[in-house]
């Protein structure tokens, strides 16, 4: 199915949970912030949301800034 | 060297911020480091203790590793909203920074001025009210105005940050005068954010009455970002020692003919 | 509120201190751009009064940084002078056999007209302390009166609420005087035996209940001589700094007017105040307020006065009267409260400060809110 990740469109497999999607995507989960459709995902959350189509992700992490 | 620096970080010296008392009046930003592996150096030798990162997209195709394992134990994460365009955004990316576990400080940093990077005093001030309201610790970052840091006081801002000059000029203290009104008039802590570029800039900056500085691409761009950090820290403490002196041994000495006073003498 | 600044530095200040501070601390404070409290009491010490003349070199060219060569004009009108005050310094004491009167709102008009065909344009209105016969029912049909006439009003009356302010604010009041006469509480109390005055601290915080209420300009000084000179001139300072840094809005001047002879003697134990000594207060109160305005009365001699003007003066009064009425052709004449020592018309004055190399301002602001044509 069809979703947006980071402004991208992607294709994911249907019926994946925040948490599968970010494992595939092997990101260092530790602190990772994920926003769905607008909404803030707190980690405890992540395992058991699972994604529609359509939907629009922002998987964000800690980068170096001044 | 270590005694020396220690002496001046007393704890009848700390700066307090947000209910924290802080020893180190050195603030360090983790960007335009060569690698993040040489972050943990940098930041023991700086001694700072409160340290700025900036929130991104996840990067599939070259994924960094978070900033945040860099980090020492016990450091104050100070996120930093770069990116944010307008209030909204800011709001926005301090909620994030949040919900990731960083702590509820947040440093403002509205941009919608994308050649000089100057930060939008306006949308800043709007962001402020809002996240003081949801009990963030703001630190925002502006242009040095009196008008507008008022206004930011009023808010309910934890410090304000006025630039010495557009990020990553590293021209010093261009700013000087208004900063200096910015100390004189201004209850809250004041910290020099942006432009300084020179251990001897930082130094200007905290006998001027600054209360801490912000340091980025000074460090990060030396050739021994380590060294640099070090010469900041004692920079830092030089700067605050001489502000805590007492300057000004210049002396006007009396003079010998009075033609705007001598009028007394008669009578 | 501004007590707690006082409060604060009692303890500081004890009488002992002056003496304390060296001629080497003047000269460093000379050399300081920005002065602190500490800094003003080392000026207003002993030991500053070697150094008036770098005083006041550096405060006539701190003076015509921020406000040009230029001399700001007014005149004070007497509307009434019925008082409930005692106060032992003042002609207008409930005491004193005077003759009282009230202007009626007809001779504040003649009046207004009498002296805006001087030129004038600032006008201070003043009353005694009477709510029965001065209150501020009056006060707004005497502002409302005079408002089409003058290009500002000012109001140099008793401690009035955040309210009254307001309303004579929205009449067409812009700046109110009002002078603490002294900081020092015992000493208040001593010269204020009876009547509403006796409430120190309300006439302390009257100040900041006009700025509240949108006045914008404040005028506040202490009578010196009436307590030591030393302290209440480091207090009225103070107190300005305390308005200005509260209401950065609000411009904010200071007066130095020095007790004068009246009708029934009232002598204070206090030091009195020499010329000397007032030189160093007006030298003082420049370097430590670089923007605040600095008002001369009538109260000072013509000699003095002009001497007086280079040293850090923005505004003075010319062609004063103290007594109610008496500007214009009036049967109604009321006794004055002190006695004028520069009597020179407006005319003479401004001849004065021209030669002085000052231009003489009559009208310096404008306050444009609804003024009927």
């Amino acid at each position: 199915m069809q979703i947006v990740v980071n402004g991208v469109a992607q294709e994911i497999i249907p019926e994946c949970t925040v948490f599968q999607l970010l494992e595939d995507e092997a990101v260092t989960l530790k602190a990772a912030v994920v926003e769905l459709n607008g909404r803030i995902l707190k980690q405890e959350q992540w395992q058991s949301t699972v994604i529609h189509p359509g939907d629009s992700l922002e998987i964000l992490v800690f980068l170096g800034g001044g | 060297m270590n005694d020396i620096i220690q002496s001046v970080n007393k704890t009848d010296d700390s700066l307090m911020i947000g209910g924290v008392n802080l020893l180190s009046r050195l603030l360090v930003g983790t960007g335009k480091f060569s690698s993040h592996e040489i972050v943990p150096r940098v930041l023991e030798a700086s001694g700072a203790q409160v340290v700025t990162m900036a929130l991104r997209r996840v990067d599939w195709k070259n994924p960094q590793e978070n900033i945040l394992n860099y980090l020492p134990q016990n450091t104050i994460l100070l996120p930093n909203t770069s990116g944010a365009r307008t209030a909204e955004e800011a709001v926005r990316i301090a909620r994030l920074a949040q919900a990731a576990g960083c702590g509820n400080w947040v440093k403002i940093e509205v941009v919608q001025d994308q050649r000089y990077l100057l930060p939008d005093n306006w949308e800043t001030l709007r962001a402020t009210e809002q996240l003081v309201k949801e009990g963030f610790v703001v630190l925002p970052y502006m242009s040095p105005d009196l008008g507008a840091a008022r206004r930011l006081q009023d808010a309910g801002a934890a410090a304000i940050m006025p630039l010495g000059a557009p990020i990553g000029s590293n021209r010093g203290l261009q700013t000087k005068e208004l900063i200096r009104i910015l100390i004189e008039e201004i209850s809250l802590p004041i910290i020099v954010d942006a432009g300084i570029g020179r251990p001897s800039e930082a130094a200007e900056a905290m006998e001027m009455g600054a209360a801490a500085v912000l340091v980025n691409t000074a460090i990060a761009t030396a050739g021994d970002p380590v060294f640099m950090a070090q010469a900041f820290r004692l920079a830092v403490a030089a700067g605050r020692l001489g502000y805590l002196a007492g300057p000004g041994e210049r002396r006007v000495t009396a003079e010998a003919s009075s033609p705007l006073t001598g009028f007394l003498q008669e009578g | 509120m501004f007590y707690e600044q006082i409060t604060e530095w009692q303890p500081r200040l004890p009488e002992s201190s002056w003496a304390s501070f060296s001629r080497v601390d003047v000269e460093r404070v000379l050399a300081r751009e920005t002065l602190r409290p500490q800094d003003l009491a080392i000026l207003l010490s002993p030991s500053a009064q070697s150094y008036l003349e770098p005083m006041a070199k550096k405060a006539q060219a701190l003076t015509i940084r921020h406000f040009g060569r230029t001399m700001g004009l007014f005149t004070p009108l007497y509307l009434a002078n019925f008082c409930s005050n005692s106060c032992l310094y003042c002609s207008f004491h409930a005491g004193n056999k005077i003759v009282r009167c009230k202007l009626t709102v007809d001779q504040v008009v003649k009046e207004g007209e009498a002296i805006s065909s001087t030129g004038l344009q600032h006008l201070l209105l003043l009353t005694g302390e009477s709510r029965t016969q001065s209150g501020p029912a009056y006060m707004e049909e005497c502002v409302q009166a005079l408002r089409s006439r003058f290009a500002s009003l000012g109001l140099e009356v008793y401690p009035l609420s955040t309210e009254e302010y307001r309303r004579l604010y929205e009449a067409g009041i812009d700046s109110v005087t009002l002078f603490q006469e002294t900081y020092d509480e015992s000493t208040y109390a001593l010269v204020h035996p009876a009547g509403p005055k006796r409430n120190y601290h309300y006439r302390l915080e009257a100040p900041e209940r006009a700025c509240s209420a949108g006045i914008s300009s404040v005028n506040i000084g202490a009578l010196l001589g009436l307590s030591d000179w030393r302290r209440d001139a480091f207090y009225s300072a103070l107190h300005a700094d305390y308005l200005q840094r509260s209401y950065p809005g609000v411009e904010v001047s200071i007066s130095v007017p020095r007790l004068r002879p009246y009708a029934g003697s009232f002598s204070s134990s206090a030091a009195p105040v020499t010329d000397r000594a007032l030189v160093q207060i007006i030298l003082a109160y420049r370097l430590f307020l670089p923007r605040a305005g600095l008002t001369l009365s009538t109260r000072e001699s013509p000699q003095m006065r002009e001497n007086l003007l280079p040293l850090g003066i923005t505004r003075m009064s010319a062609g004063a009267l103290t007594s109610v009425g008496g500007y214009s052709e009036t049967d109604n004449v009321g006794s004055a409260q002190f006695e004028i020592a520069d009597q020179r018309t407006v005319p003479e004055v401004v001849r004065m400060i021209r030669t002085k190399g000052y231009l003489p301002a009559f009208c310096d602001w404008v306050n444009m809110r609804e003024r009927n044509a």
